[in-house]
């Protein structure tokens, strides 16, 4: 939320100057306008029109009680046609010294290089006093509309004279996605059906369209038809829009335990049981919550799915008949109640090797067919299934090519 | 160890930070044994430490620290959840070339194709980091001397010392300003109106308790009223209005609030208040900066080198190696430890707080912690008496994060008032043992071993957790850093070199979980194998796999309860029938049949048709009811009479089946119906020792306390409470994790 905005300059005579300032009286004071200042301009002014070596760049500052944080960009624009050669402005934006400030920092330096580029063009700026002309908005109306607009509805678009409009829009910036590999399955959030349209990206298109919370992404690249590392910066994308989400690859041979989120389920917090009854119960008539606590309760470092499906089944209860395994598996994960036990191997040999430095020859082994580099203990099972293109049993065969007793198998 | 004495050290935790460590040269502990010690901290972000002070020559920028702030981006994250592959491509493998930037980089560098670093900083380049940074002199074309150490980050420093020399206005306040990427923060102090930099207390009228609380860090703060004076300070205190020590940090976008709150709150604020009492008490901000004003004009004249100079101030002002190794400290994310050579000196150390452990894994789009050992198991419970205090439980043990001698050696060094106790403490601990147990059996006073511990554990060359036991399980953590395993395997075998190499040990300990003892060859080997145990924790390899439960109430207990219940409520209703009889109803009730409502209005004169009306009404009223009682006892008959069977979980009769178990979530707010069960499966349990114990053990079937603390807590034998809780176990629904 903006609290304030205003139009700062450097005058030869004055010193740094706030010529205009939306709402009235909020920086500096104003005749009939009696309404504390947000904080005292005076002290703030040297971060407002700073040094030359401080311009044009993106410049913030708290007030000392820090209440308020002033986010600008002063812009210092040399020519011989001004006094002293240099003409200096900042457009501020004032808000809450806690608000995010993220999404405010695209506007300020717009406006610092729309008002740079309209004073070059025509002194837009400098000339606002000697200027009658009616075919342009006042700085104040300007400052106003820009504020109220991105206030209320987080955009604006304002014709300011002839050649110029001011577009602008708050845009939620989000954290980088992680990087998408290989061996993760996507499944997406929403519908894409429902948004997707003829002006979407050619590949976006193809990626989405194999996106079915089963395929890998290696898969996906090769059934869309589209070019691995292409497929993933797709994907990453979805994920920045937070409209996937990447789960590990789902198989029997898996284990999964629990983590101590699942004692929320337990708690039924945010109506979580129901909402994975409506999820898993699609095999034959709905069951009581409870068979789904106890479910996930008996997931365990120990047991592989399908141990666990043949415990319940042992104990007179046909979990098959009711449930999606799968789909209560991936339920457990994406809440986080549940964990992804992963299968790693480790080469005493290569260990030496790696702590020893002798990576060169090792890198000739891990050119070749051999299961060398991911034996350090950092490749899951996954990643060796999915690059290699081969199965858990595959692997376990290569890896008895090792020295006897050299390779361990750590589940983490 | 005396408690009370103790009590006043208190503080040393309680606040953030401290007097001690001294004569440490560098504040970093690292020995070969903790290689595999945990070091998953972010980067602080932290590219340079500058002093910056308003004499009465205007702006003076007197020293930073490194000398050439490295500008570089700090290198993007590249794990997270708890993924260890660090490649964004998987293909480099192919190529054979090892490194990390993959094609899928220079997509995102060169064509621009879907460029997502709309915000990450790592690409871009400062414009004003190319201006050329020597180590010597030379003289630009206009013939003027070009000073090396002018120019810092690319700017220089006439124009940075003006614009970070804070108007009095900020005094003691957060001063926050940000050019581009770079953060500016600092905590300027200002000289007071009456020219003192510090308010005169009264003397005597404060206990050093107090004034150390204010302080927040200063030890004997006896001498520093005598230096205050106005007069002693308007001779030599060169006019120094103002001074604050600038912290230039480069953060990622979306976590640099947070972590500028933290760096300022536990180092910039208390580092400045250090240097006020300082300044306060010896003049010392400006002896030193006069020092190293003169230092720095005299290498100006004589053209001196950089690195010449640098090395020279550091030789001869402490103030300078104090905010190198601020700098350094905490760039490495370790404590700082800072010792200023004031009369009477002054010791603190200051870090910004570290997690010794997470409760959770890191979410999938979470960055990666990996070391950091996860448990649930918190060491701090709740004050007894004292809500918002937290204490070590004392059923916790200490693990020490370092080697014991090492440590201890580290402590002698310092030689401060608590090294003897410090060292005591450290001896008597195992974690093996629980604190009340190592109290008792050295009969020492619990508080002030407890607060020994936390002292360690502050300082972090201890953590506090279960003891080790080798009853009890352990896994190979979801959050260990297996990328550390070739160095760490080598650390391993120097340390155990008998015992089976550290790979096939993780891989023996995860590939099911068993009680540790099964794992040593004999019974001879267990201490050795403890041992084991506790390096293997200390560095994040594995953790401790806990029991938790809840109280499960299957349909045969649910069923008989409410069969009680129904029984209770008719047996009630006949009592009631029977003496309500004749006697009025209450007439609250509007609860009338209507039909026959003026029907016996006509027959009785002598009454009043109201009174009529009233006895008509109650009369059926009461036929109601009894009617209704006599369908209830008639449904209740045909009932099936609860029976109690041995395999309760597998009671199949057909009147159960539309009942789903039950499970009670939290013992300790039961409603009636959930106490009843609980009481009614207490009558169920056959063992005579276990039945005793149901009632007492039920507190802990809340899903959050593990049943490997119930034998400490209730000062049992484990195996007895095993025993006893293997008795329950058709009754509680048990899962296992971290």
């Amino acid at each position: 939320m903006i609290q304030g905005i205003f139009f700062a300059r450097f005058l030869p005579q004055q010193g740094t100057k706030v010529v205009h300032q939306s709402p009235p009286g909020c920086i500096v004071p104003e005749p009939d306008v009696d309404k504390p200042r947000l904080f005292d301009f005076d002290l703030l002014s040297e971060y407002i029109i700073p040094r030359q070596a401080f311009c044009n760049r993106y410049v913030t500052i708290c007030d000392p009680d820090f209440k308020y944080r002033i986010l600008g960009h002063p812009v210092c624009i040399k020519d011989e046609k001004y006094e002293r050669n240099e003409f200096m402005f900042n457009f501020c934006i004032v808000i809450n010294a806690d608000d995010d400030k993220i999404p405010y920092e695209a506007v300020v330096r717009r406006l610092a290089s729309t008002f740079t580029e309209m004073e070059i063009q025509n002194q837009f700026l400098s000339l606002e006093d000697f200027s009658n002309s009616n075919d342009r908005r006042s700085i104040a109306a300007l400052l106003e509309i820009i504020k109220e607009d991105l206030n209320n509805y987080n955009e604006c678009m304002i014709p300011v004279d002839d050649a110029n409009t001011i577009n602008m829009k708050l845009f939620p910036i989000h954290p980088h996605p992680p990087p998408v590999k290989s061996w993760h399955v996507p499944i997406s959030k929403i519908k894409f059906s429902e948004i997707i349209d003829d002006t979407w990206d050619l590949t976006m298109k193809k990626v989405i369209a194999q996106i079915d919370g089963i395929k890998d992404v290696r898969r996906i690249a090769h059934e869309a038809d589209v070019d691995l590392d292409l497929a993933k910066i797709a994907l990453q994308h979805l994920l920045y829009y937070d409209s996937v989400i990447m789960l590990d690859l789902f198989l029997f041979g898996n284990v999964y335990a629990p983590t101590p989120d699942l004692n929320d389920f337990l708690e039924d917090r945010e109506g979580m049981q129901d909402e994975c009854a409506n999820y898993v119960y699609i095999n034959g008539p709905r069951l009581s919550n409870f068979f789904l606590c106890r479910l996930f309760a008996s997931l365990g470092t120990s047991r592989t799915v399908k141990e666990w499906l043949k415990l319940h089944i042992d104990q007179g209860f046909p979990v098959l008949n009711y449930i999606d395994v799968r789909r209560f598996i991936q339920f457990g994960v994406i809440k986080g109640l549940i964990y992804r036990v992963h299968k790693y191997a480790v080469s005493a040999q290569y260990l030496a090797g790696l702590a020893n430095g002798e990576r060169r020859e090792w890198r000739e082994w891990r050119m070749g067919e051999g299961m060398g580099r991911f034996a350090d203990g950092c490749h899951c099972f996954d990643q060796i299934c999915v690059e290699r293109n081969i199965g858990d049993a595959k692997i376990m065969d290569q890896l008895r090519k090792f020295p006897k007793g050299d390779v361990d198998i750590i589940y983490r | 160890m005396d408690p009370k004495k103790l009590k006043e050290y208190e503080f040393l935790w309680k606040t953030t930070q401290f007097p001690s460590f001294k004569n440490l040269s560098t504040p970093v502990f690292v020995s070969d044994s903790m290689a595999s010690a945990p070091t998953a901290v972010k980067d602080p972000g932290l590219l340079g430490v500058a002093l910056i002070i308003r004499s009465k020559d205007g702006p003076r920028f007197v020293f930073h620290y490194p000398p050439r702030p490295s500008t570089k981006a700090s290198k993007r994250e590249k794990l997270y959840g708890t993924e260890l592959d660090e490649s964004d491509s998987e293909d480099d493998n192919a190529r054979g070339d090892g490194g990390d930037d993959s094609d899928l980089e220079e997509i995102f560098k060169g064509k621009g194709i879907g460029k997502l670093d709309l915000n990450d900083k790592s690409d871009k380049k400062h414009d004003h980091v190319e201006v050329p940074e020597n180590d010597d002199h030379y003289d630009d074309k206009y013939g003027v001397q070009v000073v090396p150490w002018e120019t810092v980050l690319g700017w220089s420093t006439a124009d940075l010392r003006s614009i970070l020399t804070p108007a009095r206005g900020y005094h003691k306040k957060r001063f926050e300003m940000t050019l581009d990427p770079l953060h500016f923060i600092t905590y300027p102090i200002h000289i007071r109106e009456d020219g003192t930099w510090k308010k005169k207390k009264p003397k005597k009228a404060k206990k050093e308790s107090t004034a150390a609380d204010r302080n927040n860090n200063v030890e004997g703060s006896a001498a520093e009223d005598k230096h205050t004076g106005v007069d002693d300070d308007a001779e030599d205190d060169g006019g120094m209005t103002m001074f604050n020590v600038v912290f230039i940090l480069d953060l990622p976008k979306h976590e640099a609030d947070a972590r500028i709150a933290e760096i300022y709150h536990h180092v910039i604020k208390s580092f400045h208040k250090a240097l006020n009492h300082a300044q306060a008490s010896s003049n010392y901000v400006w002896k030193e900066s006069e020092m190293i004003l003169g230092m720095r004009e005299k290498a100006r004249e004589e053209r001196r080198p950089m690195s010449w100079l640098w090395s020279e101030i550091l030789l001869r002002s402490t103030l300078a190696i104090a905010i190198r190794d601020v700098y350094i400290a905490i760039s490495n994310n370790k404590i700082a430890t800072i010792h200023l050579k004031t009369t009477p000196p002054l010791d603190l150390a200051l870090q910004i707080p570290v997690p010794s452990f997470l409760t959770r894994l890191p979410g999938p789009t979470e960055p990666a912690m990996p070391g950091l050992l996860v448990t649930t198991a918190n060491p701090l419970v709740a004050d007894e008496g004292n809500e918002d205090q937290e204490t070590l439980n004392k059923h916790f043990a200490l693990l020490l994060l370092d080697d014991e001698n090492k440590i201890i050696a580290d402590i002698q060094a310092e030689d401060t008032e608590i090294s003897a106790p410090l060292i005591e403490c450290i001896r008597l601990c195992k974690p093996t043992l629980s604190f009340l147990q190592v109290a008792q059996s050295n009969s020492i006073e619990l508080t002030s071993l407890l607060i020994l511990a936390q002292h360690l554990i502050h300082y972090r060359r201890a953590i506090a957790l279960p003891p080790l036991h080798s009853r009890e399980m352990y896994i190979v953590s979801p959050n260990c850093d297996s990328r550390k395993l070739p160095v760490a395997s080598v650390a391993w075998k120097k340390a155990f070199p008998l015992a089976p190499s550290l790979p096939s040990f993780l891989a023996m300990l995860s590939a099911a979980p068993r009680p540790y003892k099964s794992f040593a060859p004999s019974k001879n080997h267990r201490p050795t194998y403890l041992d084991m145990l506790a390096w293997l924790i200390r560095g994040g390899w594995v953790t401790q796999l806990r029991t938790f439960a809840w109280i499960l109430v299957w349909p045969e207990i649910i069923y008989e309860v409410d069969y009680q219940l129904k029984a209770d409520a008719i047996e009630k209703a006949k009592k009631g029938t029977k003496s309500n009889s004749g006697s009025s109803e209450s007439p609250e009730s509007t609860d009338e049949s209507g039909p026959d409502k003026h029907s016996d209005n006509d027959h009785i004169q002598t009454l009043t048709a109201e009174q009529v009306a009233e006895n008509a009404r109650l009369g059926r009223l009461a036929d109601k009811a009894a009617k209704q009682a006599a369908e209830e006892a008639a449904a209740f008959a045909q009932m099936p009479v609860p029976v109690a069977t041995d395999h309760i979980s597998r009671n199949n009769a057909e009147h159960l089946k539309t009942i789903p178990p039950y499970i009670i979530k939290d013992p300790h707010k039961v409603s009636h119906e959930e106490s009843l069960y609980i009481a009614a499966i207490g009558k169920r349990i056959t063992d005579q020792k276990a039945k005793d114990c149901w009632q007492k053990f039920v507190k802990y079937f809340n899903g959050n306390e593990a049943l490997e603390m119930i034998a400490l807590r209730e000062n049992m034998k484990r195996k007895e409470t095993w025993g006893i809780l293997m008795q329950y176990q058709e009754h509680i629904l048990v899962c296992k994790h971290w």
